[in-house]
Parts: structure tokens; sequence; C-alpha cells
């Protein structure tokens, strides 16, 4: 139970390192605590923490001859789904009710109150599926479970206090909804829910230190004793990538789930009311899902980056070994995402009719994001069988083989992220007349900025990826995604200027949408879902046989990484079990809000 | 039904500020793709 002993020395560091991270505390009060811990340390000169265990296979229960790896596989995926899910529609809900709060548009806060209903059921089953989570790793993975609780203590500790922090904040913000409504009693509820995020967020950057910690561990010696410093355990090598890469990807994730709400509810809709409603809903948001989609591959290029920096094995291992071919998949996924969000957009054109102007772009735009979509999962190498490498004469396509390296799918996620933008640039304009004198000029300029933009990526894809060395390649990718976000910024800032005090063709038409548009939301989410269990596979697996690498050996009979089929098929049927789930979550909220009044049945 | 005259007006009106953008974008991501690898200790051309 030493690791469980709350003395000051450990605790303020690590309260304040968290604080730090939050921006809450500057690194002077930080440090301060830390050179305090470290005197305090120095006394002592016999650790109290044990080393990593050095397991055998017997040391791995075995119940019920159930596969312990498996288990706790589908509920970690299960509760990590679930988890970003309810923390990503706070966010957006925070948002959209601040959107309300500043336009007095009725509609936001209604909106706003609708997300947050789903997420109520949905936060249950996040809980329910983190218990079954920690049962499991306790039962069938007890001394890695003990190790970690030793190193995290006071982080597990304070991750329970957040728990009831963040039910209290969230029942409050749900069921106060409607009580706390005008003037002072708005921004106590606005405030309740930064509270909520504030809460949630901090619970999910805990969470992540325990998993980089598996990857990249600190605050311990080569044989696994802790130094007590529970800062430096949390934030270790890869903390921050990760924490970056899961806040972005859960918002976009969350949107796509409410995106599938949305449609579900549009296509069960009786009135013409209620479709337009849920079709506004959907166009949100779909609308937010994008916007977290766009930067989220310079996300995860951060976090690859960053661990290759930390280990080149694991690097290695993580796109040139055993995991490349998911890479494949990934891209495959992505793409499917990038079409699905930009099929959505040129579906919801047919809301304006002035759509018309610009559904003749619509074609190439469909071309280059192919063109594009294609490059992106072509692999460096086949898998081929012995004719089929003679006839090719090796492993490499002579002509399809060079958009197999980095450069390329660069360029290509470039590209296609920049378009994506385009289609939305098109649809924020469908239904405008711009009144500016210098409307040519300011579209002249758009265009300008674009072939530009494009160029230069093109420029630094093509010469620096297939005419210099490998230095350069990895040093190009910075300015290519620097002109992403300046086309992006610049021609979406430039384009407000334009259609400021513009005309409007006439009222939107929520409601006209095809029913075929919101099949793409409803592929929107399980390509999401699918895609975060893949990777969430390969970042684990990229440990191979370590619990914790190169501190505690995995003895289990599982200690090995299985084939691709298996780890597909796993994860495959855990997305199915999360959207039965996630269609229970859907229903009971359509359920909360029905009523029967069964005739002569109460007495009058 | 466009005349000459005001076709020739649409084109200054957007040929000219075209050229003039394009030119001015390219040089400046050009200026930064320089200094971002410059920062990494790279130059833009690739030297053996």
């Amino acid at each position: 139970m030493n690791g469980f002993r709350l003395s000051m020395t450990r605790a303020v560091p690590a309260v304040l390192g968290l604080a730090a991270a939050l921006g809450l505390v500057g690194p002077d009060q930080f440090n301060a605590f830390a050179a305090g811990a470290e005197v305090a340390g120095d006394a002592v000169t016999t650790s109290p923490y044990a080393p990593a265990p050095k397991l055998t296979a017997a040391d791995y229960p075995a119940i019920a001859g159930v596969n312990g790896r498996v288990v706790v596989w589908i509920f970690a995926q299960l509760h990590l789904w679930f988890a970003a899910f309810v923390l990503a529609v706070p966010i957006f809900v925070f948002i959209i009710e601040a959107i309300g709060m500043r336009t007095r548009d009725k509609r936001y806060d209604d909106m706003a109150y609708e997300f947050i209903k789903v997420s109520i059921t949905a936060y249950s089953l996040t809980a329910v599926l983190g218990g079954g989570l920690l049962f499991s790793l306790i039962l069938f993975y007890p001394h890695l479970f003990t190790y970690l609780s030793t190193i995290f203590s006071e982080s597990m500790f304070y991750y329970a206090l957040l728990f009831f922090a963040e039910s209290a904040a969230l029942y409050l913000y749900y069921y106060g909804w409607h009580w706390l409504q005008g003037g002072f009693r708005k921004w106590l509820h606005l405030t309740l829910g930064l509270t909520l995020n504030a809460v949630g967020t901090t619970l999910m950057l805990l969470a992540n230190a325990w998993l980089t910690f598996m990857m990249s561990p600190a605050g311990v010696d080569a044989a696994g004793v802790f130094s007590g410093d529970s800062w430096a355990a949390i934030h270790n090598f890869l903390w921050n990538p990760i924490n970056i890469h899961r806040f972005v990807a859960n918002i976009a994730y969350g949107g796509s789930i409410v995106g599938a709400y949305a449609a579900f509810k549009f296509l069960t809709a009786s009135s013409r009311q209620e479709r337009a409603h849920y079709d506004w809903m959907g166009y949100n948001a779909n609308f937010i899902a994008i916007c977290a989609l766009l930067p989220l591959p310079f996300a995860g290029y951060y976090l690859a980056a960053e661990i290759y920096a930390y280990s080149q094995q694991m690097g290695i291992t993580l796109m040139g070994g055993i995991f490349a071919w998911l890479f494949i998949i990934q891209a495959v996924l992505i793409g499917t995402l990038f079409l699905s969000a930009n099929y959505y957009l040129w579906c919801g054109m047919g809301r304006s009719d002035g759509a018309k102007r610009y559904t003749k772009f619509i074609k190439y735009i469909a071309i280059v994001l192919i063109g594009a979509f294609l490059v992106w999962f072509t692999p460096h190498t086949l898998v081929l069988t012995n004719e089929e490498l003679k006839a090719l004469g090796g492993p490499y396509h002579k002509i399809l083989g060079p958009l197999g390296i980095m450069p390329a799918k660069n360029t290509a996620v470039n590209v296609m992220i920049i378009f994506t933008a385009l289609s939305f640039m098109f649809y924020r304009r469908a239904n405008k007349i711009a009144t500016v004198p210098w409307v040519n000029a300011g579209n002249a300029i758009q265009v300008a900025l674009y072939t530009a933009g494009i160029a230069n990526i093109m420029f630094l894809g093509i010469y620096h990826g297939y005419f210099t060395n490998t230095v350069y390649k990895v040093a190009a990718s910075i300015p290519q995604v620097l002109t992403t976000a300046i086309v992006i910024i610049g021609s979406i800032t430039l384009d407000s200027f334009i259609y400021r005090g513009s005309k409007e063709v006439g009222p939107l038409q929520w409601g006209r949408i095809p029913e075929r548009a919101q099949y793409a939301l409803f592929l929107l989410a399980v390509a999401f879902t699918w895609l975060m269990g893949l990777m969430g596979y390969i970042r684990s697996g990229i440990r191979q046989h370590w619990h914790v690498v190169d501190i505690m050996r995995d003895a289990s009979p599982d200690a090995f990484t299985p084939t691709l089929g298996y780890a597909a098929n796993v994860v495959s049927i855990a997305a199915i079990i999360f959207l039965a789930m996630v269609i229970f979550v859907f229903w009971i909220a359509q359920v909360s809000s029905s009523k029967t009044l069964p005739a002569g049945y109460w007495k009058e | 039904m466009q005349t000459e005259g005001t076709s020739f007006m649409d084109a200054r009106g957007y040929v000219l500020p075209f050229v003039v953008a394009l030119a001015v974008s390219a040089g400046a991501f050009l200026a930064m793709d320089a200094a971002v690898m410059s920062m990494q200790g790279l130059s833009l051309i690739f030297h053996k």
C-alpha cells in the first residue's frame, strides 16, 4: 500500500503538474514544488517502490476458459468509444449554447439540449463499461494492474474524485437546462457547461497518462522502480501528442455520432417541420465533424513523428512493419470519411435555389478527391505470389510504387483537405449573392490563393519527396501543412468580406435533402468507429511483447501480435456491439419523449 | 448580352487581380517554405 500514501511532496506536484498542463498555474510555481520534492527525495536512500515484476505464464489467471486479452480489448475499446462520445458532445453543446446566447436564436438552445440528452444514456454506459474494463484488468492482469496503480495511485485517486465532479456537473447541466434560463441564470448554466468540459478533459488527460506510460515510461528507472515523481510519470514523452490527437478526434467523432442520430431522426420523422429540424441538426453535426476532421491528419502525423522520435523501433513497427497494412485500411477509411462528408455537403446544396451556380464544379472536386484518395491508399509494396513477383520484376510497381511513400500521401491528404474546404465554401455561398463592388477581384484573389497553395504543396511533395534525402522529405511536410492552413483560413476570411452585406437567393429549404444523404451521415459514424478501433489496436500493438515498453514484459500466453485478420475481426465485433448500443441510446432518447395515455387506466 | 467593351472590363477586373494575387501568393509561399526549412537547419533547394 506504499503507493497509495498521499504525502504532500508527491501529491502537490501531481496536482500542480496537471494544473500546469491545463494552464492554470505557471511553470515557476510547479518548479518550486518539484525542487522541494527533489530535496525531500534526496533524503531517502532506499526507494519504497519495488521494481516491475518479472512474470511467468502462471501469473495470469485463467478464468472460465475465457481469453483475457480479448475481454480486456473489447471492454477497453467500448469504453473508449463511449468516453470519446461523452467527452466530445459537451464541448460542442457548450459552443452551440454560447452561439444561441449570442444570437438569441432559441433553435440553437433546443439543439444543444437535444445533443446533451442523447449523451446522458451514453454517459451511464461509459461508466458501466469503465467498470467492466477495471474488473477485467484486475481479474486477468492483476500484476500489471498492481504495478500501474502503484505508480499512478494519486492520479487514480483524483480520477475517482473528478468522476464524482463530472457526474454532478453533467446532471446539473442537463436537469437544470430549463430551470437556468434567461439573464444571469443562463450565464450560470453556461459556466456549468464549462466546468463539465474542464473536468471531462482532465479525466481524459489522466487516463491518457496511464496508457502513454505503457508506451513511453517515465519517472521509473531501467528496472521499473518508481522515483516517486508522479508528474514525471504523467508527463511522459507521448502524453501530449496523444492528448492533442484524442482531443481533436473526439470532437470529430462526437460530431459524427450525433450526425447519425440526426439522420436517424430525419428518416423516422413524421412531419415536415420535424424533417427540417433534424436536417438542420444533421448539417450542424456534420459541420462540427468536418471542422475537427480537417486538422486531424496533422495531429496523427505529429503523434506518429513523436513515436518515431521516442523509439525508432516502435516507429518502424508502426508504419513499416506488420501494422503498415492497417495504415492502408486507415487510408481507405479516412478517404471514406472525406468522401461521405463532401457528398453530404453536395446533397445539402439542394436546400438552396442558388446552388445551381456551383453544382457544375462538384464533378471536378469529386475527381480530385478520388484521385487523392487513390494515391493515399496506394501501398509501397504489394503482397504477391511468386508468379506475380516475377511478372512485376520485384515487390514495387514501376509506376504506382513511388506513390507508396509518405511525401505522396502527405501531398494527397493536403489536397483532399483543401478541396473539402472548397466544397464547404461553395455550400456557404450557394444561397448568397455578393453585393460588394470588388466581387470579381475578390474571387480572382481566392482562385489565385488556391492555385498558388496547391502548386506549393505539389512542389514540396514532388521536389522534396523524390529528389532529396529523408531529412528533407520529413521537413517539407511542415510547410505543406502550413500552406493548407493558410489557404483555408485566407480564403474563408476573404469570403466573409466578399459576402458581407450579401443578399439571400431565397429562404433555405431545410428538409429538402435526399434521404441518401442521411446514409452518408451513417457512413461517417461507422467509418469513424471502425477507424478508431483499428488505429487504437495499432497504438497498443506497437508495444509488442511488453506491458510497459522495456520495463515490464508480457509473459501471458497472449504475448504475441495477432494476425491482422484476427485483430480486424475483434475490432469489427466490438464495433458492431458498440453501434448496437448506440442504436439503443438513440431509441431511449426517442422513447423518453413519447407518451401513452391509457384511457380508463387511472382513477379520474 | 455582353459587349466587347464589358468583356474587356470583366477581364481587367478579374485577370489582373488574379495575376497579381498569384504572383504575390506564390512568392509568399516560397518565402514561407524557405523560412520553415531554414528553421529546421535546411535550405529550400537541396544540396548534397
